[in-house]
């Protein structure tokens, strides 16, 4: 039998930018059933939750550059790197480009296609991060 | 007392806590019940009939356009020590005219729980859903029990716009002693006799003046796994399997179907899925039921039922392994010659079948035709491809 699959090893930091928009989700995976009358039952299938973030950013064409290269690097959803939440990292809003600190730090992937729309001297771009183990 | 399917106690989510945050205007209150209209043309198509399905649980939306950080960390707290939609608590829902809350035991709804920053220490909570859990259950009395046709009674309750008809569902397995198990779409009690809530749909109940079986599906929930825990702790197959329907306005029980379970299956997701059968099913079966294999099932050179011994070579008289498949194939192309009549063919030696004009009577009788065998001897065993 083969054994369990390997957890993601990420070997790169996404390129911290300031955002105009930044929305945190996490979710459970819980299976649940529901009936009319408003009975239920359920039961949680994971011992902590994934997180998922979504951003906007306005950024100047360097730094489109630098995250349009490291999106296409990442090949997508495929691989996975280190993502630093500026809300949890110590201090606040820093971002360990070597990816070694440990706080706030989650391991994610990129979720969705790269889509861009530029404008005199900026280009706005969203984008959303999903956690992976 | 927690409650049991069978020998199974049920998962029972205790309330703790209270949701941390109060919300902001406008907090909304919903709820739908779940009704299936039947619309007629008769009465300008204004004549329809309704059936209640169940009331639907509350639904409480939360938002707050401003939350504090340290409101944020307490909300993201909350909702990791409820695990999501699977823990319950209480939580105090402002009343209507704005003046004090009242208490509802609610879980958060099965959807990521979201909030937006809009600065350093202020983040804004965009909606929350949360669901009542309901805590009191209807209970009925019967006025009488009848047996899949209605009486005047039913026939006549029947007849109005507004329509409830509880599914409910006992099966007893075969095992001495075992509890019944009675459930329902909801906890209710009807006759005395408490039905919990686990049936999520059925269908297949029918009837016909042909010489076909009903074969009735239901889907139970299989959440919180108790219904693979019951299937593991009692053998449900065979076991008797009644359907019924209770009429909440006239109080008629009418006993609509009874079966056995022939098949039950279960997956990763939350149901478990029951096939039950009534007293045709087993003679429109085929007998014997046969699985059709290209990999011979006989242990190589066993001195058994393997007619071969040593290095590949045939026992003096059998049939060759060609003749042995391809007088196999023939025989399960033939759809004219039941049982198991190829072993006690294929056991016979050559001597007394190969070659002789019954054997070539055979032949023709079950379109005998050529088939290029590989024979690989692996592992003890012997493959025909």
């Amino acid at each position: 039998m083969p054994g369990s699959i390997q957890n993601a090893a990420p070997a790169t930091v996404l390129p911290a930018s300031l955002s105009i928009s930044f929305t945190h989700s996490r979710e459970y995976a819980v299976l649940v059933n529901e009936y009319p009358s408003g009975e239920s039952q359920q039961s949680t299938q994971a011992g902590n939750s994934r997180k998922s973030w979504r951003m906007s950013k306005r950024l100047t064409p360097t730094q489109l550059q630098t995250l349009r290269d490291f999106y296409d690097a990442r090949q997508g959803a495929t691989q996975p790197f280190w993502f630093y939440d500026p809300w949890e990292t110590v201090p606040r809003f820093s971002s360990d480009p070597a990816g070694a600190a440990a706080a706030g730090r989650y391991a994610v992937r990129f979720n969705g296609a790269w889509e861009q729309s530029c404008d005199l001297a900026r280009a706005e771009v969203t984008i959303e991060l999903v956690e992976v183990a | 007392m927690p409650d049991t399917i069978g020998n199974i106690t049920v998962p029972n989510i205790t309330p703790t806590g209270t949701f941390p945050i109060v919300p902001d205007y406008p907090y909304g209150r919903a709820h739908r019940p779940e009704v299936v209209i039947h619309s007629f043309e008769s009465g300008n198509t204004k004549i329809e009939q309704r059936f209640l399905l169940g009331n639907g649980a509350k639904r409480f939306a939360v938002r707050k356009a401003v939350m504090r950080d340290s409101d944020r960390i307490a909300l993201r707290d909350f909702f990791e020590a409820r695990y999501g939609a699977f823990g319950a608590f209480t939580y105090n829902a402002p009343n209507d005219n704005g003046v004090g809350t009242t208490a509802y035991t609610c879980r958060f709804a099965n959807e990521p729980l979201s909030w937006d920053m809009l600065g350093a220490a202020v983040a804004s909570l965009s909606g929350v859903t949360l669901i009542e859990a309901p805590v009191s259950a209807p209970a009925y009395t019967i006025a009488s029990t009848e047996t899949r046709f209605p009486g005047t009674a039913l026939q006549t309750a029947l007849l109005s716009q507004v329509q409830e008809l509880i599914p409910v569902v006992r099966i007893v397995p075969k095992q001495p002693g075992y509890p019944a198990i009675c459930l329902s779409d909801r906890r209710c009690t009807i006759g005395g006799q408490l039905y919990l809530p686990r049936l999520l749909e059925f269908d297949g109940i029918s009837q016909g003046i042909g010489n076909e079986s009903d074969e009735a599906r239901f889907t139970f929930g299989n959440a919180d796994r108790v219904m693979r825990d019951l299937a593991n702790d009692v053998d449900l197959f065979r076991a008797a399997v009644e359907f019924s329907l209770f009429h909440v306005g006239s109080n008629v029980k009418l006993d609509l179907w009874k079966g056995e379970i022939v098949n039950w299956a279960l997956d990763a997701g939350p149901v478990f899925q029951v096939t039950a059968a009534d007293g045709l099913y087993e003679l429109n079966l085929p007998y014997p039921t046969r699985h059709i294999s290209r990999t011979c099932w006989k242990q190589f050179s066993d001195g058994g039922g393997m007619s071969v011994h040593g290095a590949g070579k045939p026992r003096p008289g059998a049939l060759p392994f060609s003749r042995q498949y391809e007088l196999r194939q023939g025989l399960r192309d033939s759809e004219r010659l039941p049982g198991s009549w190829d072993e006690a063919l294929l056991r016979r030696r050559a001597g007394r079948t190969a070659g002789r004009p019954h054997q070539r009577q055979l032949d023709g009788h079950v379109g005998f035709r050529t088939v290029s065998v590989d024979q690989r001897f692996a592992g003890g065993r012997i493959d025909l491809r």
